[in-house]
């Protein structure tokens, strides 16, 4: 399918991103480039033990050592730094925390009291003139620690008699969440016809972001004003939350800036202890004080994906209708409440659950618990991709069950396009698309029918093929403010744009939001381009620096071009219009005659009239004989706040061929058809398309995180720890459709994440396809498929 | 990468490498430092000095011996031997060939040497069972002078040199007529989780007159499988292999024992297959 695009639209062009000569080239600047004159260096001691009472801890020789400011531990900030805060919890539902002066869901401590409750966990700090020298003393703290039972699995967690992790939440139990209609659930499934279930283990899974974190803190004690420089995709929103919630000081004494970030997948939308700290020592020191994460560190504090333990049935007819779809899911939060793992735990999967099918009745439960692990967040796709995983397995094992096409029960079931906007009895309204249309143009891709003669083919060559389908509807654009405040948010989830018009007739546009590698200075100069009819070149982006940047929450869920980019669409025809009024006043003509095309505001019929962008930039900048009441300059902000999510949708059907003596699986073809709406540029949205299945392939194929039962992380680098490489990306046939989201003036939809949600479900069917087995857990490893095959057909 | 302290020197002669290396056993060499240096990066090594053998031209380029023995200098990259005219005719087309092909990537190759990679001796070796069928044997050089390693004492412990010594060089015996390596991969290391190499040398009546099986991967040392050898000495083409003792096989956390016992006769059986092609070729 083709996108309807005038011709020479900048928006919708393929433009190759301009930032990524500077990223190739090594010349872009990252937080851990930053080192302002007279800096020394802060390492973390982390906790060795899953869950450990701390009987003391010596600094002394730490402390004596070459090179050594200062060696801080729990004790040293109790009273001066407060506990990290949650601000998404489980909506509408009681829910525990550990405690919080403030009395708002507590988080954790920056450096641990008393207790390590996970490997990973922050114990002391050093701060030396140089890494070498802090990481020598880190070594030679001596801590006593009093090893206490650990649990890392979240039902063992609410077991009577299981070892507690925090006193304020009992049984280790943040929040029984629901949503659905749980009495028609359970009639339903009682009186069908068929029912199929399924026990499923989304594993946990490590976000592998090229940079690690860094953070590096300066305090100005002239004016008592403190600057903290981070991997933050949320610098206005960590800002508040520091200021206010953990350094307790005013708003107006912090500024975040955080420069290029180098991939996040969701890691840095988080409070992390290393942030405040760098802040505190810098003010205690009065020097400037960074810190710079490992892979190492990376795998053991940052937070981590997936990791629901569920139980599902999916109840129909004979005849191929569902009626029917239940989810228990045991969420494994990890020792701490990350910053919003708890909403993204409960509402982002659990509301999801139905996908895109027509369901009568749809309950799901989650129990959201605390373990000795790392603390859980966000990655890639998170709650939306265990949700598709669930209800895509189903959708098979149900089709299998009845007999029936695996294909032919989805268009079945799907939600006709006529019938939208459509509530999904969950909580989420889908607010536009055709979801058959979106299936069948992937079936017509993977030439679906020929499917026998492909997999006959392949037995000749000893190859067992396989093909699955997955298809997805995935909520983006977080999100309206009010609505997210019902689902446990605190705080708003609006987003804004500015744009400068200079004198020169070049433009600033400076966005709210954060990019983490998504192309943001190309893209939305391309919107703010496409509505001035100006040159690219004219155009620069600026972001990421609090004190410069209008207000804005971030990127996370799929939020920024979809919320932020009508924003600045917004500014950029607010812009227009004011200058078309200037011009028309200047040129001594009514605005209704005046046309704009091409940068000049023209008066058909009357070549002597004209003005062209630049010049009604410079006349708005001296002034001089203004239309009565217009200001001078070209200078505007809108911050849009949507009135509701938007929701891509999809089907994606991956080829998989195995060998039988091996086990091995090798991705063949993957087609992918998918719908963002209408595409500001293409090329950025198929890398994100690319990278998000290739993400999606890891989970399925090979990531996992384990933990022995002490809570000892067994995957802690890249060397125990497999992620996917180049080539293991398959041979990728994209498509897609371009229905637009009315939930905002531009139509678009997210697209940086909404690829990875129907992946894994997508191989995971074409494995189980091919050698004819009812389920194979997650990561599916050649021995995994050996033994299935092994073992007979039905394990 | 925020490493210990320690001194670091290159120095100009083996016998400043070997004296230095020698006079502290927390000296250790580096070679192309793919396994040293993340070795480093963890702390998992606290050397007192990284000796660099850069400076040792006498460790690099390749000699042929007549009777087409080939002598390889320790520090000769994987990139390099892959890209030498000589070892190509002689090798490209078995087993140390198919090594070179899958063994790490471009960029790993274009810093690993044949002698670091022998010397690290990585669980999953590729290079380590080719060198066991192919019989190369090592010139080692130490603080008591030279002597030789033969094939199969190169795996007889993590390593089988002693502190203080260091590969000068490695011996290639003429390649039997077919040869190969197939492996299954570890996804995370990119090492072999099982790899077999096998040689083999065809009678006049077509069956197998001489052959080597090795693995690695499979157990804690790359070895070669004798048992297996004599049961597949005077076979006919296509080869089968039996499912070898299950004692020698490891379980981890990758993979268990009993898969890469299978897994190994799997192997076997392909790998002869694609030998027994190219000595029918050859």
């Amino acid at each position: 399918m083709t996108q309807e695009t005038a011709t020479q639209r900048v928006f919708g062009a393929a433009i190759p991103p301009r930032e990524n000569a500077g990223f190739v080239r090594g010349e872009a600047v990252f937080t851990a480039d930053y080192t302002p004159p007279g800096t020394i260096h802060m390492e973390l001691l982390r906790s060795e033990h899953g869950h450990a009472k701390i009987v003391s801890i010596d600094t002394t020789t730490a402390a004596a050592m070459p090179g050594v400011r200062a060696v801080i531990t729990g004790a040293d900030i109790a009273e001066k730094l407060l506990p990290l805060p949650c601000i998404w919890i489980p909506g509408g539902v009681e829910s525990h925390f550990p405690p919080h002066p403030y009395g708002v869901p507590g988080a954790g401590f920056v450096l641990a009291q008393e207790r390590v409750r996970f490997i990973g966990e922050s114990v002391a700090a050093v701060v030396a003139d140089t890494p070498y020298q802090a990481l020598d003393a880190v070594n030679a703290i001596v801590v006593e620690y009093e090893p206490l039972p650990a649990v890392v699995d979240p039902r063992a967690a609410l077991a009577e008699g299981a070892p507690q992790l925090h006193e304020a939440v009992k049984g280790n139990l943040n929040a029984y969440w629901t949503c659905g209609d749980k009495d028609g659930t359970d009639k339903a499934i009682e009186a069908a016809e068929v029912v199929v279930e399924l026990d499923i283990v989304n594993q946990r899974t490590i976000n592998n972001p090229m940079e690690p974190r860094a953070a590096v803190g300066e305090y100005d004690p002239a004016t008592d004003c403190y600057t903290l420089h981070a991997t933050s995709q949320s610098p206005h929103n960590h800002r508040f939350l520091l200021a206010a919630l953990v350094l307790g000081i005013p708003f107006n004494k912090l500024r975040l800036v955080a420069t290029n970030i180098g991939g996040s997948f969701g890691t840095k939308g988080y409070l992390y202890p290393d942030m405040p700290l760098v802040l505190y020592l810098a003010k205690e020191l009065g020097v400037p004080v960074k810190w710079v994460d490992t892979r190492h560190g990376l795998m053991r504090s940052t937070v981590q994906g997936r990791d629901h333990t569920q139980k599902v049935v999916v109840a129909g007819t004979r005849d191929g209708k569902i009626t029917a779809l239940r989810c228990t899911s045991w969420s494994n939060l990890g020792a701490y409440p990350s910053t919003i793992g708890p909403g993204v735990a409960t509402a982002l999967m659990g509301r999801s659950i139905s996908g895109p099918y027509e369901i009568p009745h749809a309950f799901a439960e989650v129990y959201a618990v605390f373990t000795n692990v790392v603390p859980l967040g966000a990655q890639r796709g998170s709650g939306r991709a265990e949700a598709t995983y669930l209800m895509e397995r189903l959708a098979d094992r149900y089709a299998d069950a009845i007999g029936m096409d695996r294909a032919e029960v989805r268009l079945r079931n799907m939600v006709p396009p006529e019938k939208l906007p459509y509530d999904n009895g969950l909580g989420w309204t889908y607010d536009s698309g055709d979801y058959p249309t979106a299936l069948r143009l992937a079936l017509q891709h993977a030439g679906y029918d020929d499917v026998d003669r492909l997999k006959a083919e392949a037995r000749e060559r000893g190859k067992l093929l396989g093909v699955g389908i997955s298809s997805y509807v995935a909520i983006c654009g977080v999100g309206p403010s009010t609505r997210m405040s019902k689902e446990g948010m605190l705080g708003g989830t609006w987003e804004s744009g500015n744009v400068r018009v200079h004198p020169s007739g070049e433009i600033a546009v400076t966005i709210g939001s954060q990019s983490t590698g998504q192309s943001h200075e190309t893209v939305f100069a391309q919107i703010v381009a496409d509505v001035l009819q100006v040159s690219m070149d004219v155009i620069r982006v600026y972001r990421s620096d609090t004190e410069k940047a209008p207000y804005g929450q971030g990127t996370y869920g799929s939020r920024s071009y979809s919320v932020g980019g009508p924003a600045l669409y917004l500014a950029a025809q607010e812009i227009l219009l004011k200058m078309r009024t200037a011009a028309a006043a200047f040129m001594g003509v009514d605005q209704s005659v005046v046309e704009y095309r091409d940068g000049v505001f023209s008066v058909p019929g009357d070549p002597d009239k004209t003005k062209t962008f630049a010049d009604t930039a410079m006349a708005l900048w001296y002034g001089w004989n203004l239309p009565p009441g217009m200001q001078p300059t070209l200078d505007e902000t809108v911050f849009f706040d949507p009135p509701d999510f938007n929701y891509p949708f999809g089907s994606h059907i991956a080829f998989v061929e195995i060998d039988a003596t091996t086990g091995e699986v090798d991705v063949t073809k993957y087609v992918a058809v998918d719908d963002s709406g209408p595409i500001g540029n293409p090329l950025v949205v198929q890398g994100q398309v690319e990278g998000s299945i290739v993400h999606g392939l890891g989970q399925v194929l090979m990531e996992a995180a384990r933990f022995d039962d002490e809570g000892h992380l067994l995957t802690d680098d890249l060397r125990s720890y497999a992620i996917p490489r180049a080539t293991d990306a398959p041979f990728f046939d994209l498509d897609r459709t371009y229905v637009p989201s009315p939930h905002n003036p531009m139509g678009v939809k997210g697209a940086g994440e909404t690829a990875t949600v129907p992946a894994a479900a997508a191989v995971s069917n074409a494995i189980c396809d091919a050698i004819g087995v009812r389920d194979i857990p997650m990561p599916i490893t050649p021995e995994k498929i050996w033994r299935a095959l092994r073992d007979g057909a039905d394990t | 990468m925020i490493p210990t302290t320690f001194e670091y020197t290159a120095p100009d002669t083996l016998a400043d490498a070997v004296r230095i290396l020698a006079a502290d056993p927390a000296n250790v060499a580096l070679a192309g430092g793919n396994g040293l240096i993340t070795l480093l990066q963890r702390r998992e090594l606290l050397p007192a000095t990284v000796v660099d053998l850069r400076k040792l031209d006498v460790l690099r380029g390749m000699r042929l011996a007549s009777g087409g023995r080939l002598w390889i200098g320790a520090m000769t990259t994987l990139t390099e031997l892959t890209d030498d005219p000589r070892v190509r005719a002689a090798h490209g087309n078995g087993a140390l060939g198919d090594v070179l092909a899958v063994t790490g990537d471009p960029q790993a190759r274009n810093r690993a040497t044949i002698g670091g990679t022998i010397a690290s001796a990585a669980p999953g070796s590729d290079l380590a069972a080719a060198l066991l069928v192919m019989d190369a044997t090592l010139d080692v050089i130490g603080p008591d002078g030279s002597r030789v390693i033969k094939s199969d004492d190169i795996y007889s412990g993590t390593t089988s040199l002693d502190h203080g010594e260091l590969i000068t060089g490695v011996h290639v015996e003429p390649a039997e007529p077919g040869s190969a390596y197939v492996r299954l991969t570890e996804r995370a290391t990119m090492h072999a989780l099982c790899g077999v190499a096998v040689t083999v040398a065809l009678g006049m009546d077509g069956a197998v007159n001489r052959c080597r099986i090795a693995t690695t991967g499979t157990s804690t040392r790359p070895a070669r499988l004798t048992e297996l050898e004599r049961a597949v000495l005077a076979t006919h083409p296509p080869i089968s292999v039996p499912v070898p003792d299950a004692s020698r096989f490891v379980d981890d956390a990758l993979a268990s024992g009993e898969y890469r016992r299978q897994m190994t006769s799997i192997l076997a059986k392909r790998a002869f297959a694609r030998a027994v092609d190219r000595a029918r070729n050859a």
